[in-house]
């Protein structure tokens, strides 16, 4: 029996997939590749792996992680290179390492994602005046209220200013360049890249849609003495392997 | 200015499901387009989801592909949402593997997998900007081919295909493709490139033909071409064990409706049923041996991924030794959480064992098709079932344990009463009560019913569809009968759906008009309830003065030429003869036998 952490990188081709997808996708690779599989029990056993924190559909993502329990003891060098074969173009591996029985469960631990959200097509600098004064609304807000659906269908007004940690736009000489978001995200609930960038379209009167922005995750966050901290620091393991 | 690919993007992001229109699937062959001698693209006239769960699709990508001088991509329906952005953009239809539009591939070939699927070939071909009409096609157009169930009466759709591949395609696809290399390397025109095919066995060129009239009734094709085939005879595999058995398809990201691997156990049916389409065109039936079925399971897990095979045909049981290609399945996999499905289940007690090995309590509910509710009509449609048998199937399923049952039923069908309606009702509520004493617990029991169309090919092709008046007042029959018993989940065809079916499963080339027009006034995606309208084919069929009508409710005589009497797919038309006369004689001498 082990438990192993692994980090991977995910590209243009697939980014248009959602997490469930993401989840069969690494489920048949594992299939694939002849590591020694763990199952629950049961009827229906399904693998015992796991995703940090879903990945927005449409997202180019650096630094997502994965976890899965295997039946038998495997080195990170030899999963990396029974995995990696079995990945489709555009999902890379970076690295990978044995978890230690202490080390908590990975979506547990997310606790913020940041995203750099890149203008497709309004990159202009009179763009850069007005992302930058929208911005500036947004954080200067006590609330930012949005419409949300509940199960039961109800429509409840929810404020997302607090899962809103950070917001800045980057420009050069030419224009805007890319807005970055640290936003609060993981199993206790957070806020989606894309609604926020709804916002920042309202602050412009509609000149921004959210569909022109093209959007990547650079990173997990995990809360370790109130700080944040990248996701690996609040695991527990021996030896970091990079592919 | 935005490229492309910019453009493709930012459409991406504004569609729901973007995956379908993205391709790069695990399995999916990506070949370079300088280095073939010929470029083919699959069309598949629905939703990606739904195409990737085709079989035929994943056999064909295999037979061509496994060739290092052609290629094979593949292309779906996009969905209204997509549709409508690639319109407003002025992208054209592209396919999948290369993002190259369809336009600049040699060949297109759709996959005729039943009638409603029409309006959203035309709809296709415009977004491709290929002429939707093969006149209006020139040197530089692809060519356009059908193959598919469809086919055996593809004369509604004559007019927008260059030709036709009938029967069996992994064989004959890969022969045409290695003669029209041939024939384009000799730099010859459209014209005469289509001539040059024309001895290729299965394929069928509608230009070939002339469809001819008397009174405004359909008398027959005369050949404008000499030396073109009368019958057109359709391709046959014979050997299942050395045709190609594609272990390795494109494994789609998203949730296809089928999302498991498949292996066909055999092809054809040797049941008969006078209704079935698939059991006549199919034909003769074709196994895999075991050790064949073994190897692909084996092949089929380790380059798929995939946790859960089916084994598919049109009559799982009646595989011989089915019994210990299931215990052979389960040695190969032994401790491997690999599970396998047996679709088309007989309802016999036999399969009911046989379900109980396989699904191992996976599954809740077994679904089985009676289609008729009388001992009579079951006859008479060549289900050789009685109530009996079926109550005792039922009886072995609930004591191994299933909870419940999905039942398949049928109206309309040649020689139906009130009465054998109102036994649908009858016996669901038998099914019901019977279990409620057996198990003791609640049943799950879900009712579909549909309404028969009559098909080319088989013995009822000459009976007439019951008018739609008629199916809309018999399902209401069975909505009040079905009210009163609780506990009975019933579903219904939409009624002008079957109609519509029935207009083009024995249509002539002069519903072209209708096509064409009900495509322009926007009709597409006719499969799907949310997209259907009747009142845009109502329209259409007035604009074009053709009465639906004369084709769904045509009661044709013997004598009578049929639209796709010029095909011959498999059996003759003497045998069909034969087979309606027993089954009008089944329902003369039920009377009399069992006064
Ligand atoms: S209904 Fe089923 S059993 Fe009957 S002929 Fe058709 S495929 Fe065979």
């Amino acid at each position: 029996m082990s438990r192993l952490l692994f980090e991977f990188h995910r590209l243009e081709t697939i980014r248009y997939i959602s997490h469930l997808d993401m989840l069969r996708l690494f489920q048949r690779a594992f299939y694939r590749s002849g590591l020694p599989l763990e199952f629950s029990q049961g009827y229906n056993p399904h693998l015992k792996f796991n995703l940090a924190a879903p990945l927005p559909l449409g997202a180019t993502a650096a630094g997502e992680y994965g976890e899965i329990e295997l039946g038998a003891e495997v080195e990170p060098e030899l999963f990396l290179d029974k995995l990696a074969p079995q990945l489709p173009g555009g999902l890379t591996l970076a690295g990978a390492a044995v978890l230690e029985d202490n080390s908590p469960a990975l979506p547990s631990l997310v606790e913020a994602a940041s995203y750099e959200a890149e203008p497709a097509g309004f990159s202009d600098l009179l763009s850069a005046q007005r992302a930058g004064a929208a911005i500036g609304g947004l954080m200067a807000a006590d609330e930012v209220a949005i419409q949300k659906k509940t199960k039961k269908g109800k429509t409840v007004t929810v404020n997302i200013r607090p899962h809103i940690f950070e917001t800045e736009a980057l420009y050069s000489s030419i224009g805007l360049l890319k807005v970055k978001m640290l936003l609060k995200a993981g199993s206790a609930g957070g806020v989606a890249p894309a609604v926020v960038l709804g916002k920042l379209n309202d602050f412009t009167g509609g000149l921004m849609p959210a569909e022109n922005w093209s959007l990547h995750r650079s990173g997990l966050y995990c809360l370790l003495d109130g700080q944040m901290n990248p996701l690996t620091e609040g695991m527990c393991f021996i030896q970091w392997i990079k592919k | 200015m935005t490229g492309l690919k910019e453009k493709i993007d930012m459409m991406l992001r504004q569609v729901q499901k973007p995956a379908r229109y993205t391709g790069s699937e695990w399995n999916a062959v990506q070949k370079d387009h300088t280095n073939v001698d010929l470029k083919m693209v699959l069309a598949f006239p629905d939703l990606y989801e739904v195409g990737m769960s085709n079989l035929g699709l994943k056999v064909l990508y295999e037979a061509v592909n496994r060739n290092d001088n052609y290629l094979m991509e593949r292309v779906f329906a996009p969905a209204a949402d997509m549709e409508e952005q690639m319109r407003v953009h002025k992208v054209p239809l592209f396919a999948l593997e290369s993002g190259r539009p369809l336009a600049e591939f040699d060949l297109v070939g759709f996959s005729l997998q039943y009638e409603l699927c029409y309006s959203t070939v035309i709809n296709m071909l415009d977004l491709a900007g290929i002429p939707i009409c093969c006149r209006d096609r020139t040197d530089s157009d692809p060519l356009v081919v059908g193959g598919g169930p469809s086919t055996c009466n593809p004369e509604p759709v004559a007019s927008f295909f260059d030709f036709f591949l009938i029967g069996d395609g992994e064989e004959a696809l890969p022969e045409l493709l290695e003669k029209l290399a041939g024939l384009k390397k000799a730099g010859l025109g459209r014209k005469e490139i289509i001539k040059g095919l024309s001895d290729l066995e299965g394929l069928y060129i509608p230009s070939f033909y002339e469809d001819q009239y008397n009174d405004g009734i359909y008398s027959g094709l005369v050949c404008t071409e000499p030396g073109a085939p009368l019958p057109v005879r359709k391709r046959v595999v014979k050997d299942l064990d050395k045709a190609v058995c594609p272990a390795a398809p494109p494994v789609s990201y998203l949730q296809a409706i089928h999302d498991r691997g498949v292996i066909e156990l055999f092809r054809g049916c040797s049941r008969g049923c006078r209704f079935c389409q698939a059991g006549f065109i199919y034909r003769p039936v074709r196994r895999r041996s075991r050790e064949t079925v073994v190897e692909a399971a084996k092949k089929t897990v380790a380059l798929t991924g995939y946790d859960e095979i089916s084994l598919s045909s049109l009559s799982s049981c009646d595989y011989p030794d089915i019994d210990l290609l299931i215990e052979e399945l389960n040695a190969a996999f032994q401790g491997r959480k690999i599970k396998f499905s047996l679709p088309s289940l007989r309802l016999d007690s036999y399969s009911v064992k046989l379900a109980e090995q396989v699904h191992r309590g996976r599954r809740s509910s077994l679904t089985f098709a009676p289609e008729a509710a009388t001992d009579r009509l079951r006859k008479v449609i060549g289900k050789n079932l009685s109530t009996g048998e079926i109550f005792s199937a039922l009886d072995a399923a609930v004591e191994v344990g299933w909870q419940g049952f999905k039942l398949y039923f049928m109206i309309g069908l040649p020689t139906e009463e009130r009465a054998d309606v109102e036994s649908i009702v009858d016996f669901c509520r038998d099914v019901r009560t019977r279990f409620k004493k057996k198990a003791g617990k609640k049943l799950d029991l879900s009712v579909s019913v549909s309404t028969f169309v009559p098909k080319a090919h088989t013995p009822f092709q000459w009976e007439p569809q019951i008018s739609l008046a008629e199916i809309e007042e018999r399902q209401r029959l069975l909505r009040e009968g079905f009210k009163k018993i609780p506990g009975i989940r019933f579903s219904w065809h939409e009624a002008e759906a079957s109609f519509l079916e029935a207009v083009f499963a024995r249509g002539d080339r002069r519903l072209a008009s209708v096509l064409e027009k009900a495509w322009q006034l926007g009709c597409r995606l006719d499969g799907w309830s949310e997209h259907f309208s009747f009142k845009l084919w109502k329209q259409a069929f007035e604009e074009c003065s053709i009465r639906p009508e004369d084709y769904a409710n045509r009661n044709f005589s013997l004598e009578d030429p049929l639209p796709w009497g010029h095909l011959h797919c498999g059996v003759s038309f003497d045998y069909l003869i034969r087979e309606r006369e027993n089954a009008l004689d089944d329902a003369r001498n039920w009377g009399v036998e069992n006064e």
